[in-house]
């Protein structure tokens, strides 16, 4: 369970998120939908305790991501960027994060099986492809075997293959009773995944719901999406700057 | 607040589920001598598995004494070097504190390098804890690094020294407990050094702009200030220069000062640190 | 030309560039500020210079520190990034897919650094010297037009210093290294001096030969004129030059 609650915050004299709400639920695959520059990642960043609000909370499972005593068991998360240094070994990354949260030594192997690293993992991340720096992100993430995922812009760099197997893999975990908020900009993609949807532009929400819901009338969720965000369709830009 | 306030407690692992709801209390700090182990046990390894670091380190050990006995020798030869009460453990101090700043510099800036930051803070969010490991991890390695290089140089500086004639060469037999006293105090220093620059590198989130302000700090600015202001007793490099003994600058502070002053910089460097750490988004 | 604007540029965004500037502005006319009010307070500062020949050229000698730093980034910036949010990766890819003559981008990267090199250096050098002139008065030999090589002696000494910090961190892609190296040997007892006392050769390394161009109280046995300092500087710094862009042709980027 995610609750982000009238999250604000500011960067200098400029307004990225307003009063941003909404929850994310068990057994659910929570699409997190906006333009580039929206307030997705920030947002998330938000709920992942790296960046402060100005106002509001955002909760995972009923408490601030930095009360989470090993968060690891809790939530995983796969930022944009890889996350891990260019000269460390994969195996070495995920060692590391291993130790910090007292998780078994042999959980890293198995991670690196199931994401398909196995091969590389003695390799330096330096030489990692686009793809295999998010298939590691995505081994760090499971490392704690957590009810919740956190995903920004997941399939980035991913090839076909591995979009269908991060494509089962989420709705697995959902399936199981799983919580899965995932972020993107793909909508086709979104629309194959997600059960709910929250569409945000300019720093705030302008929708969400079930994917139905949301899509309501228009042909289909990029209708949707573009009828929502776009400076030109009604009740859209009004958010941002002041 | 209130779910903070409740307190079960699950078993260790496995009721992956569960685990997440276990009882961590308070903003950062309070969480169990376990988990502080774990955020420990990751910064030492995370030290461990970057080749710059062995490199840094092996160089370091290679290079320092030769400078030392080169700048034993040069010294000797002038005539103007070394006095009778030079202490043959310190001369190594001098480069080697080059490579001891590269090292905390290092590691401290490696985790702003491919986002790695935004990994730790997700492992363990109590920010206060992550620093404080690192901290701690940084002196653990760096120990047995910086007794290797001092115990190398003093052995090749007193080897200069003794190839020399007195007044520069080295009278009397070998006073072994003051040696390993000089060892221990020349290490202690060079793993201060350290930490300093970590602290240093952990403010300016890089290492270009770090090693720039310390090695232009101990290196130029501050021996160039020495002998020229009292002032410059009481920075970090120059006071720290000699903290153990022997000749010292000016006279202005004695041993027991100079460790004061070389320990202060360090503490409140990294108090600034953490305090910056604390507040900055990651 | 419009590469040679590109990398100004892009030397212009890069924030360790300007620290860089402050560091060569602000050490050696605070040095030189300093040791200017110990010697107008009767105190000698420095054996090696009674007569005050040198005031103001010796801290000019550290005050190379800035442009070893804006000789570093220049180069590193293209390799590394660092910080919370890098959005790239590295910038080398984008700049030789905009200037995809390799030759050319290297040549508008010393064009451009030779350009800010001076310029801190002429500043630089401006502020420095007056300091140390005007606050201690008649205790220091007045500059004098016989004095003209020997600012210009400085402000080649400094460009010449930022282009061998620059190859230097084309060669090892990284700014630590070079930084090390370059920094350490600015120090008051330098490396490379510890070196003349085992060899009189080392007297011809590019930063000892090249400081003659200014320098005028030197403590060694080799004597070498002020021109054939700077020639042998320049000609270590071509080699070194020489030897990055033929590095860095064969490289992939």
């Amino acid at each position: 369970m995610i609750t982000i609650d009238q999250v604000s915050k500011q960067r200098g004299s400029k307004r990225i998120l307003t009063e941003v709400g909404f929850e994310a639920r068990p057994g659910r695959v929570t699409g997190f939908l906006g333009p580039n520059g929206a307030g997705k990642s920030s947002t998330l960043r938000i709920l992942l305790g790296l960046d402060r609000p100005d106002g509001g909370v955002a909760l995972v499972a009923g408490r601030p991501y930095a009360r989470l005593r090993r968060p690891l068991t809790t939530v995983g998360a796969v930022l944009d960027g890889g996350g891990a240094h260019r000269s460390r070994t994969g195996r070495g990354h995920l060692r590391w994060i291993a130790a910090s949260n007292g998780l078994p030594r042999a959980r890293v192997d198995e991670v690196l099986d199931l994401v398909g690293l196995t091969e590389a993992a003695g390799r330096r991340v330096g030489g990692y492809s686009l793809g295999m720096g998010r298939r590691l992100a995505l081994a760090a993430a499971l490392l704690g075997d957590p009810p919740v995922l956190v995903l920004d812009e997941p399939v980035n760099g991913l090839d076909p293959e591995g979009i269908r197997r991060l494509r089962g893999l989420l709705r697995d975990r959902a399936a199981a009773g799983g919580t899965v908020l995932l972020s993107s900009h793909l909508i086709g993609e979104l629309a194959e995944t997600v059960d709910d949807v929250v569409v945000i532009d300019h720093g705030r929400v302008v929708a969400l719901g079930t994917l139905a819901e949301v899509t309501g009338a228009h042909r289909g969720l990029e209708d949707a999406f573009f009828a929502l965000t776009s400076g030109t369709g009604p009740g859209a830009g009004q958010g941002g700057r002041p | 607040m209130t779910a903070a306030a409740r307190l079960p407690r699950p078993g260790p692992s496995g009721a992956s589920s569960l685990s997440g709801a276990s009882g961590g209390s308070g903003h950062s700090g309070t969480s169990g001598p376990r988990a502080v182990a774990g955020t420990f046990r990751a910064e030492v390894l995370k030290l461990l598995t970057l080749p710059a670091l062995y490199l840094t380190a092996a160089i370091t050990w290679a290079v320092a004494p030769l400078l030392a006995v080169a700048s034993v020798s040069a010294a000797a030869g002038e005539g103007n070097g070394p006095g009778p009460g030079t202490d043959p453990g310190l001369v190594p101090v001098g480069y080697a504190q080059a490579g001891f700043v590269v090292l905390g510099v290092l590691a401290a800036a490696s985790e702003y390098r491919g986002g790695q930051i935004r990994t730790t803070l997700t492992c363990v969010p109590r920010r206060v804890e992550v620093q404080l490991a690192k901290a701690a991890a940084l002196a653990v390695t760096a120990l047995p690094v910086a007794v290797a290089t001092t115990g190398s140089g003093v052995l090749a500086a007193r080897a200069a020294l003794a190839a020399h004639a007195p007044p520069y060469g080295a009278a009397g037999p070998v006073d072994a407990p003051g040696e390993v006293r000089a060892v221990a105090g020349a290490a202690v220093y060079l793993v201060l050094t350290a930490l300093l620059s970590s602290a240093v590198a952990t403010l300016t989130r890089g290492t270009i702009p770090a090693v720039t302000v310390l090695l232009g700090h101990h290196f130029v600015v501050g021996p160039y200030l020495a002998g020229r202001t009292v002032l410059a007793a009481y920075l970090p490099g120059t006071a720290g220069l000699w903290p153990g003994g022997g000749t010292g600058a000016d006279g202005v502070l004695g041993a027991g000062g100079r460790w004061a002053v070389v320990t202060g910089w360090t503490v409140a460097a990294l108090g600034a640190a953490i305090v910056s750490f604390r507040r900055r988004d990651a | 030309m419009r590469a040679l604007r590109a990398e100004l540029l892009k030397l212009s965004g890069i924030p360790s560039a300007w620290v860089a500037a402050v560091v060569g502005l602000v050490v050696p006319f605070a040095v030189a500020a300093l040791n200017a009010g110990a010697r107008s307070a009767g105190r000698a500062a420095g054996g090696s210079d009674p007569s005050g020949a040198d005031a103001g050229f010796q801290e000019l000698a550290f005050g190379v520190i800035g442009v070893v730093v804006l000789g570093v980034v220049a180069a590193s910036s293209e390799y590394f990034a660092e910080g919370g949010d890098s959005a790239g990766g590295r910038q080398i890819t984008a700049s030789l897919t905009a200037v995809p003559s390799r030759v050319g981008f290297l040549a508008a990267k010393a064009g451009a650094l030779i350009l800010a090199a001076a310029v801190l250096a002429a500043l630089s050098t401006a502020a420095t010297l007056t300091v140390s002139r005007v606050v201690p008065g008649e205790l220091t030999a007045p500059l004098t037009s016989a004095d003209a090589p020997r600012v210009l002696g400085v402000v080649a000494y400094w460009v010449l210093t930022a282009l061998l910090a620059h190859g230097l961190t084309l060669l090892t892609r990284g700014g630590v290294v070079p930084l090390v190296v370059l920094i350490l040997n600015t120090s008051v007892v330098s490396v490379t001096y510890l070196l003349t006392r085992v060899t009189p050769l080392a007297n011809y390394l590019p930063d000892l030969a090249g400081a003659r161009m200014f320098i005028r109280t030197f403590r060694s046995s080799v004597e070498i004129p002020p021109l054939a300092g700077g020639a042998v500087m320049a000609a270590w710094t071509l080699a070194l030059l020489g030897v990055a862009a033929a590095v860095f042709l064969r490289r992939d980027a």
